[in-house]
C-alpha cells in the first residue's frame, strides 16, 4: 500500500476478511443496533486503526516522513473509533445494569438518564466515523486550476462565462486565497466581455478539495443583452477543477512529483509535440517579433494547450505545460474513477454519477435564483451567489454534504454486496 | 515584404479602429490582437497611476487619457517602433528586462539559449563535484579550496544574459562571479539599472548586486596597451590576487553577427534597422591583422572572442550565431584557431540545436526554416580548469 493515499475498497475488503471472520460473525448480532453503520464499514474502521498504533508504535522508534503522514490521516479515524467504541460500551454497560434484577430503583433510573443520552450521541459519532472512513482524495491538498469555457449558446455563453469567472474572483478575494489568471482569451467582436476561454489559478492549498464542487456545466437562463425581443434564452458554460502542480521538489510527498518518472502524474516530453507560431525566415538580431505563442500537443491523447497570453516564450511555455500536465492528471484520475464506479456497478447495479458533462447547476435571472441539481438546494440570492458570497458558499457545502452522502452510500452498498458474497461462499 | 489584403484590413478595423494600425509591423491579425492588448494593459496601469498620483482628475479623465496614450502607442508603433521600446521592457525568462532606445532588445533565442547554457553549467559542476567527491572517498587528499564559479558575458548589452544566468544557477551554486562587459555606455548604464530593478523586484537574490559586475571594454580591440581590452579589464577586476588572475570558466557571448548585406537587402526588418543601435547589430570594418584569414566580415567577434578563450582557459564557451551557416563557420573557425594555439586535443566543437533534432527548434517544417533561424556553437575543453 505504501503511499498510496487511495484504496480500491475492494482489495481491503478482501484483506480484511481474512484476519476478522470469526470476529466478524459475533459482532453482527451487536451490530443490528448500531445506528446506519455497516460492519463493513466497522471492519475497514478497526483495521486502518490497528495499521494507526502499528505505525505509531514504529514512529516512537525511528522517524520515517511516510509513516508519519499516514498516521496524520489516519489519526482521525483511529480517534473517532475509539470515541465510537467507548459510547457503544458504557451503552451495553448501561442495559446490563438495567436488565439486572438486583439493580436499585434510583440506579435504575439514573441508568435510564444516562442511557438516553448515550444513545443520542451514537449517531453522531457513526457518522463522523463513516465521513472520516472516506479515501481523502488523492488532489485534495493541492491548489487548482479552474478552467472556464463557453458552451452552447454562442455569445450569451461567452458573456456568462466573463460573469463565471468574475464570480470565482471574488470569491477567492473573500476567502483571502491568492489567484491568477493564467489564460484568458476573448472572443471575436469589439468587447472584451466575451470570453472563449480562461483559466484561473487559485494558489492555495486545499483549495483543489474546496472547489471540487463546482466542475460541471453551469446552466444560465436569462434575457441576454443580446436579445432584441426580450426572450429568455437558456445557455451553458463548462467548468472544470483541474490540480495545480507545485514545482518540483518542494515537499515531501512523491506522489505528486510530476518530475520523477515513475510518479502517477509523470508527463513525458517525449511524447509532448511543442510548436511555436511563427513566421518563417530570418530570426535572432535581424527581426524583433513579438509573437510569442506557444502550442503544446500531447500526443497520446490528443490533448492541446496553447498559450499567448504573456509576451515571454518562455512564460507562456511554463503556463501551458502546467495547464496540460494538470489535464492529464485530471484525466488520469477520472479514467481510475470510472474504473471504480464500473467495479461498483458489477457488485451493485447502478450508481448515480456525476460526470463534467452533467448538468450540476442553474442560474435563473428571471426568478433570480440558483439552484444546484445535485443537492437540490435552492438559493434566492442570485446576486450574492454571482458576488462570490455567503450564498455561494452554502451552496458549495450543499454540495459537498451531497458528495459525502453518496460516498458513504456507495462504500456501504458495496460492503454489504461483498458480504452476500462471502456469506454465499465462505472462504475455505 | 507582400501588401497587406484590404480584406484584412477591414477585418481588423472592425475589431478595433486602432488594429489597422498595428497591423502595418505585426502582418497578422493574430499578432495585432496581442500587440493591441498588450499596449492597451500598458496603457491603462499607466493612466491609473499618472491619475492616482493627481487625484484631482476625476475618473472620466483618466478613462480618456488612457485612450490618448493608446492611440499615440499605437502610432509609434505603426511607424516601426518596437513594442518593447513602447512598453519599455521586454521578460526575459523569469526577469523584467528594461529596454532603452540604444540598447538591442533581448531576443527569444538568446533566452531558450541562455536557459540551455546555464543547464550545460549546472551539469558540468555536478559532474565535477562527484568526481571530487569519489576522489576525497578513495584518498583523505587536501579537497581543493571551493573556487567561485566565473562567468564572463561579451557584449552583454541589457544585460539579460548575466542575470538569468544568475537567476538559474546562484540557486545551486554557493560562489559565483559574472562580469558583463560592452562597449557603449548607454548599455552600461542601463544594464545596472536592469540588475538594480531586478533585485528590488525579487526576482533576483539579494546576493546578485555584488555577484555581478558591469565593465566598459572592447571585444574588438587587438593591442594589449589598450585599456579596455578585455584580459585588461579581467586583470582590473582581481586586484587581490595581481600575479594570476583566477581561472574563467565560462564564455557566453551574443556579439552583433549581422553582415553589411543582410542589414541592407531587407533580410533585417525595417523596424530593426530604424530603431535599433547598428553597433549592436552589425560588426565594424576592423583592420587588425588576424592570424587566420576570415572569409566573412561578420565573423570577426567570434575570431576575437575564440582567441580570448584560449588565452584565458575557458572550459565552456558558448556563441550565439545568426543562421546555420555561421555557425558552421564559427565551428570550422575554432577548430583552425585551436590548431594555431595547439590545443586541440582536449576540445570538442558541436552545434545546437543539432538540425534533426526536432523537438529541440520545434517548427518541424523543413530544413530550410532550420537554417535560416539562430544556433549556438559550443565549445567545450575537457582538459582545462
Amino acid at each position: 500500500m505504501s503511499n498510496a493515499l487511495w484504496v480500491c475498497s475492494q482489495c481491503f475488503a478482501r484483506s480484511a476478511r481474512v484476519g476478522l471472520s470469526q470476529r466478524f460473525l459475533l459482532q453482527r448480532r451487536g451490530l443490528k443496533t448500531d445506528s446506519g453503520l455497516s460492519p463493513g464499514l466497522l471492519a475497514r474502521a478497526r483495521s486502518l486503526a490497528t495499521e494507526h498504533s502499528t505505525l505509531s508504535a514504529h514512529l516512537a522508534d525511528a522517524f520515517d516522513a511516510k509513516a508519519a503522514k499516514r498516521i496524520g490521516e489516519l489519526a482521525l479515524i483511529a480517534s473517532t473509533l475509539k470515541e465510537w467504541e467507548h459510547a457503544n460500551k458504557s451503552v451495553s454497560e448501561l442495559l446490563s445494569l438495567l436488565h439486572d434484577p438486583d439493580t436499585e430503583a434510583e440506579l435504575r433510573s439514573l441508568a435510564v438518564e444516562e442511557l438516553e443520552s448515550s444513545k443520542a450521541t451514537l449517531p453522531a459519532i457513526a457518522d463522523n466515523l463513516a465521513k472520516a472512513l472516506i479515501p481523502r482524495h488523492p488532489f485534495a491538498d493541492l491548489p487548482c486550476l479552474l478552467e472556464i469555457r463557453p458552451g452552447a449558446g454562442g455569445d450569451e455563453a461567452g458573456l456568462f462565462a466573463f460573469e463565471l469567472l468574475k464570480m470565482y474572483i471574488t470569491f477567492c478575494s473573500h476567502r483571502g486565497f491568492r489567484y491568477n489568471l493564467l489564460k484568458r482569451e476573448v472572443g471575436d467582436g469589439p468587447s472584451d466581455d466575451r470570453l472563449s476561454e480562461a483559466v484561473l489559478e487559485v494558489d492555495a492549498d486545499g483549495a483543489y478539495d474546496l472547489l471540487r464542487t463546482e466542475s460541471g456545466v453551469h446552466r444560465v437562463q436569462r434575457v441576454p443583452a443580446t436579445e432584441a425581443k426580450g426572450r429568455t434564452h437558456t445557455s451553458a458554460v463548462s467548468v472544470m477543477v483541474l490540480p495545480s502542480f507545485r514545482d518540483a521538489g518542494s515537499g515531501l510527498d512523491s506522489s505528486h512529483d510530476h518530475e520523477d518518472p515513475s510518479s502517477d502524474y509523470y508527463v513525458d516530453p517525449q511524447e509532448v509535440r511543442t510548436e511555436k507560431m511563427r513566421a518563417s525566415g530570418a530570426g535572432g538580431q535581424h527581426v524583433n517579433k513579438t509573437e510569442s505563442a506557444i502550442r503544446l500537443t500531447h500526443i497520446p491523447t490528443g490533448t492541446v494547450v496553447s498559450m499567448q497570453d504573456s509576451r515571454s516564450q518562455h512564460a507562456n511555455r511554463k503556463k501551458a505545460w502546467q495547464i496540460l500536465r494538470a489535464k492529464l492528471a485530471e484525466a488520469r484520475q477520472e479514467a481510475r474513477e470510472q474504473e471504480m464506479v464500473e467495479l461498483r456497478r458489477g457488485v451493485m447495479g447502478g450508481v448515480a454519477r456525476m460526470g463534467r458533462g452533467d448538468k450540476i447547476r442553474t442560474y435563473n435571472y428571471g426568478q433570480s435564483r440558483c439552484t444546484d441539481h445535485r443537492s437540490g438546494l435552492t438559493v434566492h440570492n442570485l446576486d450574492d451567489v454571482l458576488d462570490g458570497g455567503k450564498s455561494l458558499e452554502t451552496v458549495m457545502d450543499s454540495v459537498r454534504t451531497w458528495l459525502v452522502d453518496n460516498e458513504i452510500a456507495a462504500m456501504a452498498a458495496e460492503d454489504s454486496a461483498k458480504d452476500k458474497e462471502w456469506l454465499r461462499a465462505p472462504p475455505s | 515584404m507582400p501588401r497587406i489584403p484590404t480584406r484584412m484590413i477591414l477585418d481588423a478595423y472592425r475589431h478595433d479602429p486602432l488594429l489597422p494600425l498595428l497591423l502595418q509591423e505585426c502582418r497578422t491579425i493574430h499578432s495585432a490582437k496581442n500587440e493591441l492588448r498588450w499596449l492597451k494593459e500598458r496603457a491603462v496601469t499607466v493612466a491609473q497611476s499618472s491619475s492616482t498620483k493627481r487625484s484631482s482628475t476625476t475618473s472620466k479623465h483618466a478613462l480618456y487619457g488612457w485612450r490618448g496614450l493608446l492611440r499615440s502607442m499605437c502610432r509609434a508603433r505603426s511607424r516601426g517602433k518596437p513594442l518593447q521600446y513602447i512598453l519599455g521592457d521586454q521578460p526575459f525568462g523569469d526577469l523584467d528586462i528594461m529596454c532603452k532606445k540604444g540598447v538591442l532588445i533581448p531576443r527569444p533565442e538568446t533566452e531558450t539559449f541562455t536557459v540551455h547554457a546555464a543547464s550545460l553549467i549546472s551539469r558540468d559542476i555536478l559532474k565535477f563535484e562527484r568526481h571530487s567527491r569519489s576522489g576525497d572517498h578513495a584518498a583523505p587528499a587536501p579537497a581543493p579550496a571551493p573556487t567561485p564559479l566565473r562567468i564572463i558575458d561579451l557584449c552583454t548589452g541589457t544585460g539579460c544574459i548575466p542575470l538569468l544566468l544568475h537567476a538559474l544557477l546562484s540557486p545551486h551554486v554557493p560562489e559565483i562571479s559574472i562580469v558583463g562587459i560592452d562597449i557603449s555606455t548607454t548599455a552600461l548604464n542601463l544594464s545596472e539599472r536592469n540588475l538594480m530593478h531586478n533585485v528590488k523586484q525579487g526576482s533576483l537574490s539579494a546576493r546578485a548586486m555584488a555577484d555581478i559586475t558591469f565593465r566598459q571594454g572592447n571585444v574588438l580591440s587587438g593591442s594589449k596597451a589598450d585599456p579596455f581590452h578585455v584580459e585588461n579589464i579581467l586583470q582590473d577586476l582581481s586586484k587581490p590576487s595581481v600575479d594570476t588572475p583566477p581561472p574563467v570558466n565560462v564564455i557566453i557571448s551574443n556579439p552583433p553577427y549581422i553582415s553589411a548585406e543582410s542589414f541592407a537587402d531587407g533580410t533585417t526588418t525595417r523596424s530593426v534597422r530604424m530603431y535599433e543601435p547598428k553597433l549592436a547589430l552589425v560588426p565594424p570594418v576592423n583592420h587588425v591583422p588576424l592570424a587566420v584569414a576570415l572569409d566573412r566580415q561578420e565573423d570577426i567577434f567570434y575570431y576575437h572572442i575564440i582567441s580570448l578563450s584560449f588565452g584565458l582557459k575557458a572550459g565552456l564557451v558558448v556563441l550565439e550565431c545568426g543562421d546555420r551557416l555561421q555557425g558552421r563557420r564559427v565551428a570550422a573557425l575554432c577548430t583552425t584557431l585551436a590548431h594555431e594555439h595547439s590545443q586541440s586535443d582536449s576540445l570538442h566543437v558541436s552545434v545546437w540545436p543539432s538540425g534533426n533534432d526536432e523537438s529541440a527548434n520545434g517548427s518541424g517544417s523543413g530544413s530550410a526554416h532550420v537554417d535560416a533561424e539562430p544556433c549556438i556553437v559550443i565549445l567545450h575543453r575537457t582538459g582545462s580548469n
